[in-house]
């Protein structure tokens, strides 16, 4: 058996809301801004089509 | 006619009968970050020093060596590498130890390959939704998305005319802020 393309199901990545994270004590930031991913989390920001991610 | 020949690992499908090649390089401009950090992969379970390492790290003064015994911000960085990094399907918070690695990483300040992690991750997506196991779940929607965008392939369906949000099917991911915490217990 194959999968279908109605089958599938699109993980979009979670964006991040940095600064409600650190108001509630939790800052995380320093980590990601360790790691040069500050353009990745801008990115995450976005819209995704889901049928074209389903068509690829 | 046939297949074109490979010449290095690549993800090749098309969107609307256009074709679109996936490699390693095309990974850092969409994702935005570099190439250069630490890339450990299919480790197994039997890699004692890593599982040693890791415990020490996340459970040094803890009150178990349960994972949800880890300080809440290492809580945060673990959401985040399940859904934003090295997305698991099925909503299971089980770790790999390539999670846990990656985790550690995050935790220790030590530079990452994220490209290199992700198309890694791609490829065993890919293996396992054509094997036994039926994998359902495409990771990287948002990334592959970008992608498409920066291939000009957006552009190309444009002056086809499939133009709709509707035709495109907009989603976007569940934000991780502070309602997040909730669910987070830890200190």
């Amino acid at each position: 058996m194959v999968l279908g393309k109605e089958d599938l199901i699109v993980q979009v990545e979670s964006p991040v809301d940095f600064v409600a994270l650190a108001r509630h004590g939790v800052d995380i930031s320093i980590y990601l801004l360790a790691q040069g991913l500050d353009g990745y989390f801008r990115m995450l920001n976005g819209p995704t089509y889901e049928e074209l991610v389903n068509d690829f | 006619m046939g297949l074109k020949k490979f010449t290095r690992t690549e993800i090749r499908s098309d969107v609307m009968g256009i074709p679109v090649t996936i490699t390693e390089e095309v990974i850092p401009r969409a994702a935005r970050c570099s190439i250069e950090g630490k890339f450990q992969w299919n480790l197994n379970n039997k890699t004692r020093s890593w599982i040693n390492t890791i415990k020490e790290a996340f459970h040094t003064r803890r009150p178990s060596n349960k994972l949800c015994d880890i300080y809440k911000e290492h809580r945060i960085l673990q959401k985040l590498v399940l859904e934003c990094f090295l997305q698991r399907g099925g909503g299971t918070v089980t770790m790999s130890l390539d999670h846990s690695v990656f985790l550690y990483f995050l935790i220790t300040f030590e530079k990452v390959n994220l490209p290199r992690y992700k198309f890694n991750h791609m490829i065993w997506a890919l293996k396992d939704s054509q094997g036994k196991k039926m994998r359902r779940q495409v990771p990287y929607g948002r990334m592959l998305l970008e992608i498409f965008y920066q291939s000009k392939l957006l552009n190309v369906l444009n002056t086809n005319g499939v133009v709709s949000d509707k035709d495109l099917g907009t989603i976007t991911g569940k934000i991780i802020n502070g309602r997040t915490l909730r669910y987070c217990t830890g200190d």
